[in-house]
This record gives C-alpha cells, structure tokens and sequence, in this order.
C-alpha cells in the first residue's frame, strides 16, 4: 500500500463521524504531501462515501487545493487588469522561457512552478509576481531569476 | 378536495396535487414554460432562471421549476417582462456560447437554439466570448464545453443512473463540467450509458458516431426496443439512408445502457452474411438460396428417415422474435415432427427456475413491475443483476432515494453493496446457505413460524434450514441478522432475481424465502439476460412444452388440429442432452444460437458438433460455430424482422421492422424448407404466425401458472466457509452479453480490462496485473491474463460470463456456480 493511502486513511479516521469535515480533511493531506495525490482522494471519496467526482469538484472550487506536485519555488504571475496594463503577458512569456515551463507547470526536478493569477490585491507594486507568497514588482523578470537562482546555490552551500 | 390546490395560470383554471411545481401545473393545462436546467425526470436546481414567471402579489419573478403551487395563485407566465427576463438570461447564456448554428449537428434538436428563436433573439446582444477548450474526443461521446452551458443536466443524471463520474469543477467565470482531473470518460468509470448525452440540451455532448450524419431533419426516426437484455429498453433508431446514425431513448432520461444506446453496431457491420454458403471440398463458399436450402431440406429429410424423430433437433436463440420461434418450432414439431426444439435459455438454471417463478406468482401477471420496484420498501438484490440487466441501475437507486431498504447478496463489490443497507457478501457457492440462513432466522419468529407451517413440505424445509443454517458462512452474524429483520418486517418486498444467472439452489432458496414471508404477488421481478426469453420459451422454444405452455405428452391431438399434421407426443430432448457427445442427434439446426461461442462446456460440444452429419446454423455472421458447419445461412435481426417480444418482467411488445433486411425473414426460409420437403406449414408471412400464434395461445403463453404450494428442496449446496481453494465463478462485468460477438461487432469489448479476456483476482493474491496464467478447474484450462479488482474477495477469481475462457471453464449443465480452480504462471 502506498504512503499516501495508509497517511490518508489515519487521516480520515481522525475526523470520521463529524460533519461538514472534507475540506479539513483535504487540508491535512496537502498538508502532509503538498498536494492532493490521486489515491488519496479515492480513500477520501470511499470512506466519506461521496463520489470521486464530487470530490474533485468541491476541492477545485477552492483554489488553494492543488492536483500535482508543486516546486519548491512557487512563481505566480497577476494576470489583473492593472498588472495586465503594466506588461505581465510579457513577464509571464519571460518566465515561461527562463524555466522552460507552460502556465500551470512545474519542472521534473520539484524546483519551480509557474502559476498565472488573478489580482492578488497589491496593483500599486504592477506588475506582480508572488515568489512563495512574497509579492514582488518584476520590471526585470530576468534579475529576480537569477536572484532566486543564487540564493538556491546559497542554500545548498550551507 | 384535501392534497389538492387549485390556481389560475394564464386565466386558465387547473386543479393539481401539492407540492406540485408552477411548471408541471402549467404543463398539465398544456402550457410549455422555457426550461434549460430544469429537465423532466430529474430534480431541479433552479441554476438557469430561464423559466421564471409572474405570479400576482408576488413582486419578483418567480422560478416555475421549483415554486410549489398555492392556493389561488395567478400566474402569468408570458408577460413582457417575463418575456424579457427570459431574453436576458438567454442573451447571457448565448454571450459564452461560440457555437454556429449553420453548422452544428445538434441544430434542430437544440434548446438553446429553439428557445432564441421563440424569444425573437436576432443578434448576440452582449460579445461572445470562446473559452477556448480543448474538444474531448472520448470513446462513442465528444465533448465540447465551449458549448455548455452548466446547466448541471449531465451532472444529475450520472448521479441518478450513470457512473456518477462528473460534476462542476473550479468556480466562478472558470467554472466548467468535468470528470476527476479531467481524465477521459473511459479511465473515470464511465458506464456509456449516454445519458448525459441525452440530457443536454446543447450540442455539448453529442454522439460521435452522429457527427457529419446530417442534421435531426434529415433523419428517419423510427421506434423499436433494444435487442438484447430482457429489459427490453425502448428506443428510437435514428437512420440516414436506412443507416443508424444515432440511438435515442423515447424521453430523456429514460435509460439506456451502452449496449442499447452504442452498441448497435453489429447490425450493421460488414460482416454480417448476405448470402448463404456451404461447405465444398472443406471450403465454406457463397451459393444461392436455392441451392443452399436444397442441401439443407435434402440433409434433414434425410437424417429424419435414418434416425427417427431423436436424430434431428433444432436449437433458437432466445433473442429472436416470437413470430420467428413459432414458426422454428413449428417446422420441427409439426414438419419434422420431433420434438428436439430447445433453446439458450435452458444453459444454466434459467428455464427451471422462470417456471418455478410462476408457480410462486401464479404466472407473469404475479410478477412485479418496475414501478413495484420503485415502490418497494425493501429490495433483495441476488447476485450480478446489475451488470445482467444493465436497466435494473437506474430503479434500484432510484427506488433506495424513496426509502427502499437495499439487501444485496453477492460477494462482488460493486455499486449495489455502495447503495445497500445490507451487504451480505457471501462467497461463491455461499449464497444458498446465507439465503437458508435468512429463512432460519425468520423462522424463529413465532408469527412467521405458524404462517410458513400451513405452506405445504414445511416439516422438510424447515429441517434442511436447520441442518444448513448450522454450516458457517463468511457473512457476519449481525448483517444475517439484519437482512433477516428488514426482510421480514419492512412492508413491500421485491425480490430482483437473475433467473438465468444463478445456480438452481440459490434461487430455489430465494424463492423460499418469498414463501416463507407471504410474497407471492408483485413481489418477483425475474430478470433474464436475452430480451426474448419469456417469449420464446411461451411459444415453444423450449423441448417439453408446444406453444402456449402445453405440455408435449398432453397435447399432441390439440395441436393436430391447429397444425392439421399430427406432431409427436413424445417429449424432446433438451438442449443439453442434444449436445453432449453420444446423443442420438445427427443432424443439428442452430437458428441464432453459437454454442462454440457462447455456451459453457466448448469442449464437449466441439465433440458433440464432429459427431454430426450435418450441421446448419443461422446466424447474423459467421461464427465460432457456423465456421464448423455444413450449409451456412444469413439470418435477420430483431429489428429486421420486428415482432413480438416478452420482457422479462412479462410485458410484451410489438415491434414494426424498424431496418430494412438486405435478406430473406427467417419464417421465410423456413417456409421454403418446408416446401422442399412438401410440408404445408403455413409459415411464409408473418402476419400469418402472429394470427396463428392469436389462435393457438391468446395470452401468447401469458397463462396463469399452477401454483406449487409447497417450499423447494435445495439439493446439494457448497460447503461453506473455511474451505481454502480458490473459488472460480463466471461473472458478468458490465457490459458482458451473451454474445459476445455482438459486443465485439459494436465496438463495446474495449469498456472491460483487455477486452474481456482476463481472470479477475484481488490484489491480495500473489500475481501482479496483467501476468499471464493457465486457469485450470475440473473442466478444462485456458490460458488469459490477471486483471487485478479490487472489488473481488481473496480466495475468489472470476471469468467474464459469457467470455471464451468461461465456455472452457465451466460444465454446461452448471455454468453459475462456482467451481475449484488452481492458477499458475503460463
Ligand atoms: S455516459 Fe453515463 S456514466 Fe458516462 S458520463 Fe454520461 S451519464 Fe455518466
Ligand atoms: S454539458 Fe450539456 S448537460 Fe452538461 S452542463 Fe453543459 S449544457 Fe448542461
Ligand atoms: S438494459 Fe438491457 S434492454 Fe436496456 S439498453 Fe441495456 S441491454 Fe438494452
Ligand atoms: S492586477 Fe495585479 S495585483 Fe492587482
Ligand atoms: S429551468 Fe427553472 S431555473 Fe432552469
């Protein structure tokens, strides 16, 4: 049996028996994996007893709940009007060429995830990236690349 | 009047029960208020608005599909402001709708489509935006959510009656129906039932086969009913030039299983016969029907004059019309004059156990209907019904939503033992020592017990439930005791029985089990898994009876004067003693029917088909055993040939010839077989079968059934638990049928794991998915492939019903038991 279904059933058990506890529930499995893995939702779904379909539903109408492994370095790219005004099309094609990475992808090796976002609220910044929910202004896409990049070697040193 | 509400709608009066909805109220005075998400035969969600009306003294619109009536209510329900709500909603839903009428399939059949032709909607009045989605090509069914309009119909359907495999995922402006990550509808689970398809509303979901067929005015829309389980589900075949380019069911959310709806296929395909063949230097080669009937009239005449009456025999298929059957039979019992007739339903316990069924009912008019299922306040469920008589579904949830208490007995863990109350999971050869167990149970109730000894043989049945009561099974004490209790005290009960997929035993002991609480009427539905089964086997498709239920021995005089030849009184013999090496026939007829193919125990029929001298089989294509034949020769389908069917549940159907056969009708060639061999039989229309069958049996076999009093005696039952052999059984998975070949024909052998060819295990055993095996029992060896389920019990393996490897696995005098098996790597 796999990680995820045994994590997932204790999980589960935790909360069985009380209502309105799905979401709680889901939590603590992304909190464990970081995502949502698929067998964990089918342990989810059968010992709830509601369907896989309903399952997926209610966890995508939450936009924190993710369906595959992210990177460790998150990079969300605000798509908003005053971002959009500002140039985000062109920062996000920059990303997405630095990393080699589509919107909504994430590299092989778990580094990083590129994510396209709604207005996360700080448009005076324009336009805006978050980098693992610090908001950032990326007039040169390029340079806070290379920042995160040497401060990941950094970590590594240590 | 009490319950009952008037109001006023449109200055019209209507009286209506409560809690009816404004909608339904205005349809009951023949007023069509615009839905969209709203659609009959599902609940309502109110999402749409598009059906919002006036109603006095209420300030805003109100929504019909969900507003229950009132007393004195006035509704207006197409004022101008109505009219412009319903504008608005439209205008907004057409805003996200990039499709192009001029050139889509659904045009015509769209309510979107016809709904902005009511309002008057000339030009998209805000922008139209394209969501830009990827169209999902799937198996049979092509979505295309850039035309959704989310109105949650396929949704609520797939809950009700399908796989429940979708729903709304994302929210807000993203929002969008889709299956679990998106996966497509085969790896989700999908049943294709095509419900969902029928649902919408929009050319969102859409047949794939119909696309570019030409649009709904250029079809030919003819009603008929499915061919294959005794469902018997209505349908229409949409044709295009005599071609089926889509099925439909008559509403939209009357069901149908992928076998009805996508599985037609085989009627059509390019290697149906068209004209008959004969063997030549051990070569089949094509001949005309002259030549081929004169070989066969020849043959059979012959075989007549050397062996007797024993030596020829016939063998139909219980999937071909009435009309068709007694005119088979009638060639043979009154033209041949041997009572060798017999047909499919006989494998198995099927025939033994229907007229066991009427003698519990008192005949079909005793038997449960699909409303008393509905209506049911308790529900046992015995085996693999579900996957049998794919239709059963949609009932059973519907009638567990109503409050029925589910009891499923059977050792798969498949959808009913989700939905049930009770789950008796028994193993393999378990069920009639849990059923026995029940019928223990109940027994020692006091009141149950002064009832159930006025039943006759009650001094041996209660004796052998306590002796089997006493062997251990695998089922826990307190699910025994609960079914008992729900069982015997819950009000109306129905028992759903597959009468031709389960050992005598077992159904022996659920029938008692209906004695043994007093239900006799409309408490039985009995499920068959060939569509005509109750018909053919009412018109003499079966060797101990001529047409009408009349036994052989009593009434041969009778008969004569119906058929003015004087047809043999001596019984014939059965389909199973016809077939097993050594039987006295010589010449064999197979009208429909591949033993090779279909039947269990290949071995001993391949044996049995060399010992012939002569062997003709009719059949939609060439198969298994028509390539082992002498003369080959084309047969007309069910909905080429229409007739009469009986459904399984008793009710029978007239169906016209909704295609048109490229070849002779089957009572036509036997009318010209009889005329070779200078019978007059009186079989060349079928207007002349149906009058002569109104004549012979007016209830078209329909009869009321003596009634057997007494409890049944169950016989030899397995040996319970603890024995550690691993139990083989052959089970039908989803959308296992009879004949495989049709399935193949039509595409549908991709919806089971390596298209039906595999032994299903637990994951608990030790071989991994895929891995190639020889399973061997008692009755021979197959080589196939593991496909892991983890809906199977250890100790449990199971070959599809029906497939090559349970023809070769199991005897054909017990094809639904469970036998011992050893597997071991190939
Ligand atoms: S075909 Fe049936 S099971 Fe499949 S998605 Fe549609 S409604 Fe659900
Ligand atoms: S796919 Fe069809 S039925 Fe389903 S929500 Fe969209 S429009 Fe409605
Ligand atoms: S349930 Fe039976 S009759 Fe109905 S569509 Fe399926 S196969 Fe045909
Ligand atoms: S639009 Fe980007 S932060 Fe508001
Ligand atoms: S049909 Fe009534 S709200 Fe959609």
């Amino acid at each position: 049996m796999s990680e995820a279904v045994t994590v997932t059933r204790e999980i589960v058990a935790k909360y069985k028996g009380r209502e309105g506890v799905l979401t709680h529930i889901l939590q603590d499995i992304q909190g464990r994996f970081g995502y949502l893995p698929p067998e964990a939702m089918e342990v989810v779904a059968e010992e709830m007893g509601v369907s896989l379909a309903e399952l997926y539903g209610m966890a995508s109408f939450y936009a924190r709940f993710y369906f595959a492994p992210r990177g460790k370095t998150v990079i969300k790219v605000c798509r908003g009007t005053a971002c959009h005004v500002r140039g985000s099309e062109r920062v996000l094609a920059k990303f997405s060429e630095e990393l080699g990475l589509k919107e909504g992808e994430t590299s092989p090796d778990l580094s990083f995830t590129l994510e396209a976002v709604n207005c996360v609220g700080c448009c005076a910044l324009a336009p805006v990236v978050m980098i693992n929910e610090k908001v950032f202004t990326a007039s040169d896409p390029g340079k806070l690349l290379a920042a995160l990049r040497q401060g990941e070697n950094r970590d590594q040193d240590h | 009047m009490a319950g009952m509400v008037t109001l006023t709608i449109d200055g019209r009066e209507v009286t209506v029960p409560e809690g009816t909805t404004i909608l339904h109220a205005a349809e009951a005075l023949g007023i069509e208020i615009p839905h969209l998400c709203y659609c009959p035969g599902l609940e309502g969600t109110g999402a749409c608005r598009l059906c919002v009306v006036e109603v006095e003294k209420v300030r805003g619109l109100v929504v019909a599909c969900m507003r229950r009536v009132a007393e004195g209510m006035v509704v207006h329900t197409n004022t101008p402001r109505v009219r412009e709500a319903r504008k608005f909603v439209l205008e907004l839903l057409l805003s996200r709708h990039p499709g192009l009428c001029l050139s889509c399939d659904k045009s015509g059949d769209c309510k979107l489509q016809q709904y902005a032709y009511e309002l008057g909607i000339k030009r998209p009045f805000f922008e139209v935006r394209d969501p830009g989605y990827e169209v999902k090509d799937d198996l049979f069914i092509v979505r295309d959510y850039n035309l959704c309009i989310l109105c949650g119909r396929c949704i609520r359907v797939c809950r009700t009656q399908g796989a429940d495999i979708l729903d709304f995922m994302k929210r807000g402006i993203e929002t969008r129906v889709g299956t679990p990550l998106d996966r497509p509808l085969l790896e989700s689970g999908c049943d294709f039932c095509g419900s969902c398809v029928s649902v919408c509303p929009t050319g969102a979901l859409m047949e794939k086969a119909r696309l570019g067929k030409g649009r709904e005015w250029e079809l030919e829309k003819v009603p008929s009913r499915c061919s294959y389980c005794g469902a018997a589900c209505e349908l229409n075949y949409h044709l295009r030039r005599g071609e089926i380019v889509k099925v439909s069911s008559p509403r939209p959310v009357a069901y149908l299983c992928a076998r009805g709806r996508f599985g037609y296929g085989y009627l059509q395909s390019g290697e149906r016969l068209t004209t008959p063949l004969v063997r030549r230097g051990g070569e089949l080669v094509p001949v005309d029907w002259d030549e081929a009937l004169s070989l066969v009239a020849e043959n059979l005449h012959q075989a007549r004059e050397r062996y007797g009456a024993e030596g020829v025999g016939g063998i139909l298929s219980p999937l071909v019309s009435c009309e068709t059957a007694y005119a088979f039979q009638k060639f043979f019992r009154a033209g041949l004059r041997t009572n060798n007739v017999d047909c499919g339903l006989r494998v198995g316990a099927g025939l033994e156990l229907l007229r066991h069924a009427d003698a519990v009912t008192g005949g079909p008019e005793g038997y449960a209907s699909w409303k008393d299922v509905l209506e049911a306040n308790v529900i046992l469920l015995v085996g693999d019904v579900c996957q049998r008589v794919p239709a059963t579904w949609g009932y059973l949830k519907r009638a567990v939503g109503r409050g029925a208490k589910l009891i499923y007995l059977g050792f798969y863990k498949d959808r009913p033992a989700r939905l049930a109350h009770v789950w008796l999971q028994a193993l393999p050869g378990e069920e009639p020592l849990v059923l026995a167990r029940l019928a223990w149970l109940i027994l020692q109730k006091p009141t149950y017990r002064t009832l159930a000894e006025r039943v006759p043989y009650f001094a041996s049945f209660a004796e052998e439930v306590e002796r089997l009561a006493r062997v251990e099974v695998s089922v826990p004490e307190e699910n025994l005791a609960r079914a008992a209790e729900l069982w015997s005290e819950e009000a109306r009960g129905v028992l759903l029985l597959p009468v031709d997929g389960v050992s005598p035993a077992t159904g022996k002991a659920a029938l008692n089990l209906l004695l043994l609480t007093g239900r006799r009427e409309k408490a039985l539905f009995p499920t068959s898994a060939f569509v005509n089964a109750q018909g053919v086997w009412r018109l003499g498709g079966v060797a101990e009876f001529f047409p009408g239920l009349r036994p052989v021995s009593e009434a041969a005089s009778e008969f004569a004067a119906f058929w003015g030849r004087v047809p043999n009184g001596t019984p014939g013999l059965s389909l199973t003693a016809m077939l097993r090496p050594g039987s006295p026939v010589k010449a064999l007829y197979l009208l429909g029917e591949d033993p090779l193919g279909s039947y269990p125990g290949s071995g001993s029929i391949a044996a049995k088909l060399g010992e012939l001298d002569f062997l003709v089989v009719q059949d939609l294509t060439l198969t298994k055993t028509a390539e082992k034949a002498h003369v080959v020769l084309p047969l007309a389908s069910l909905p080429e040939t229409g007739g009469t069917i009986i459904a399984t549940h008793g009710e029978k159907h007239h169906l016209s010839s909704a295609l048109s056969p490229r070849i002779l009708m089957p009572w036509q060639v036997f009318a010209l077989l009889a005329a070779k061999m200078n019978l007059e039989l009186n079989l060349s229309a079928q207007e002349l079968l149906l009058n002569e069958i109104k004549a012979v049996t007016p209830e078209f076999g329909l009869v009321p059934a003596e009634r057997k009093l007494g409890f049944w005696e169950l016989g030899e039952v397995g040996p319970g638990r603890g024995d550690s052999q691993l139990k083989l059984t052959a089970l039908a998975f989803y959308p296992s049928f009879y004949r495989q070949d049709w399935l193949k024909l039509s595409g549908l052998e991709v919806l089971l794991p390596y298209e039906g060819n595999f032994v299903a295990l637990s994951p608990e055993e030790e071989l991994e998915e895929g891995a190639v095996v020889e399973v061997s029992t008692p009755y021979g060896a197959f080589t196939t492939r593991v496909h892991l389920d983890k809906a199977l019990p250890r100790g449990v393996a199971a070959v599809p019903a029906f497939s090559p490897a349970a023809a070769a696995l199991f005897p054909l005098e017990a094809p639904w038991g469970s036998v011992p098996a050893s597997i071991a790597r190939a």
